[in-house]
């Protein structure tokens, strides 16, 4: 085959891989997309600053220059959204980075030692997987006072056993299989096997499964914005702006709120969308 | 007569109450081969693990090149230099690469981790694929763009690139056509006359274990029924199960119904 004939080779077969994404799939990703490039860029777009009080126009509907109106303390929503977008993503990035790598560690530790030390941690993970991640939140704000860190500490404490187990079950089925036996009578070291040849084979699994955590993540760190344990008011963020738009809500102007709100909800499924058909394309459940 | 390769003696592993290998006892001479006969859960498999130390023996010893390998090797160190003596290639051929590495890859690393230098690698990893009948070209394929008997071929020259002292073929042609393992069985053949390696095949094939082996032993509920030559076990049997294991071998001429002929 002549140099072009393989490159238009592995041209189709690209695509044809990635078309297995389908609209919906290049949809989220499309969103995502616009999503990251606005909390990377978020101050710089925004035409206003977000935390100008102007009280003159609390509740304000879209004026020209102002297209989604004011909140209720007068500040420009478009913007505050724009800004807010960082906050609302760095929480998750960081929840979502920590709990992988955690839970990724512990399941391959287990899956690879079996006996007590599986039926320890697996028994961990089942403990800490029944006890609800908000309710930890809440705990670990009561002591250590509320803020991002902390909500996303608790976050993590939460997020990494659903990990772990998911990742136990397909890691003991990988270190199961005959490679691993034939590479120990090898005499491959165990960091060896597990390294470089166990767990870049379970990197499809995870990365799927983390890009999956990161719109759950998206939704529980707003949520626990939202309830005055994550990103603290004023800073622009979505899940306290849904929390602060609340009483304008009530009061007829639910803009501020179902702004964010939509936001959020939009991050969510893209993320779980994407992980759910890069998933189904790499062939993993 | 040199020192044996492969001394097992008293062999004996325990599931809990399960007895999967009772008392099993036997030499591999260097260069020599042996066949290890039986049907599924006759315990042969268990012997073969218990070899590399996959699995620890319950009472018995092995010695390999002289060296007490009783136990699962401790550490990296130890497991490495016992790769040097006894290599296995498995059943499944379509399990025991990573599919992740290609051919050539997955043979370097193997000599790399055995301490050649990696300036030599890549010519060794060539006479290996020479050796086992591949071109040079499988060297850049990931396995998924090999056949189940190409795949066969590569474990062995995988199981062969540290030039162990024996090799272990547990069931290693069975998942395959019949036309292919009879290519695989004349390699193995040809491999051992031009290497010096000598073979444990376990099987429960008995034209499989005729083709490669000099030396035999039947295996049933975990204990040695009959052994000897394979070819005087095999044609005048004495032990009524291994009547029975060559009797119940498919022939030309079977009619359905008609029962076993003898």
């Amino acid at each position: 085959m002549s140099v072009a004939q393989v490159a238009s080779v592995v041209r189709t077969r690209r695509r044809s891989r990635l078309s297995h994404l389908g609209v919906i799939g290049w949809l989220a990703l499309a969103v995502i997309v616009v999503f990251v490039f606005v909390a990377a860029f978020g101050e710089a777009l925004a035409p206003d600053d977000p935390n100008a009080i102007d009280i003159a126009y609390a509740n304000v509907g879209p004026i020209p220059g102002h297209p989604l109106g004011f909140d209720d303390l007068g500040r420009d929503l478009l913007s505050r959204l724009l800004v807010g977008a960082r906050s609302s993503f760095v929480g998750p990035l960081a929840l979502v980075a920590l709990s992988t790598v955690a839970g990724t560690t512990l399941a391959l530790i287990a899956a690879w030692r079996r006996g007590w030390t599986d039926a320890t941690l697996s028994a961990g993970f089942d403990i800490a997987f029944a006890f609800p991640g908000i309710l930890l939140a809440i705990l670990l704000a009561t002591l250590f006072g509320a803020g991002l860190a902390v909500a996303v500490i608790a976050l993590t404490l939460a997020y990494t056993p659903s990990l772990g187990r998911l990742l136990r079950a397909t890691a003991l089925r990988e270190t199961g299989m005959e490679y691993v036996k034939a590479f120990r009578v090898m005499g491959y070291s165990d960091v060896r096997i597990v390294v470089r040849h166990v767990l870049p084979n379970l990197m499809p699994f995870i990365i799927a499964q983390a890009i999956i955590m990161f719109g759950y993540a998206t939704l529980d760190l707003g949520g626990l914005s939202f309830l005055g344990l994550g990103v603290q008011p004023p800073t622009a963020d979505w899940g306290v702006m849904v929390a602060a738009g609340a009483p304008a809500l009530l009061q007829g102007y639910p803009t501020q709120t179902l702004a964010a709100g939509t936001c959020l909800v939009l991050a969510a499924v893209a993320f779980g969308v994407l992980g759910d058909r890069l998933a189904r394309m790499w062939g993993v459940e | 007569m040199t020192d044996p390769l492969i001394v097992a003696r008293n062999l004996r592993k325990e599931y809990g109450d399960l007895v999967a290998v009772d008392d099993v006892s036997f030499e591999v001479a260097p260069g020599g081969s042996l066949g290890i006969v039986g049907e599924s859960g006759s315990g042969k498999t268990t012997v073969a693990k218990m070899l590399v130390g996959l699995e620890r023996p319950t009472a018995g010893r092995i010695e390999i090149a002289g060296t007490d390998c009783s136990a699962p090797a401790k550490g990296w160190r130890e497991r490495s230099r016992r790769a040097q003596s006894l290599q296995i290639v498995f059943q499944d051929p379509y399990s025991s690469l990573d599919p992740r590495q290609s051919v050539g890859d997955a043979l370097r690393e193997v000599l790399v981790v055995a301490g050649l230098g990696r300036d030599r690698t890549q010519a060794r990893a060539r006479e290996l694929v020479d050796l086992v009948g591949m071109p040079e070209r499988v060297l850049g394929s990931r396995p998924s763009a090999l056949s189940g008997g190409q795949r066969q071929r590569v474990a062995i020259a995988r199981a062969l690139a540290t030039e162990p002292r024996c090799v272990i073929l547990d069931e290693s042609v069975a998942a395959l056509d019949v036309s292919i393992q009879a290519q695989i069985l004349n390699l193995l053949a040809d491999i051992r006359e031009r290497t010096g390696v000598a073979y444990i095949l376990v099987s429960h094939d008995l034209a499989v274990v005729r083709h490669v082996t000099d030396d035999v032993i039947v295996m049933r509920y975990g204990a040695i029924v009959e052994r000897g030559q394979t070819g005087t076990v095999l044609d005048d049997p004495q032990h009524p199960y291994t009547q029975l294991l060559r009797e119940s071998v498919p022939r030309p001429g079977w009619v359905p119904g008609a029962g076993a002929t003898t």
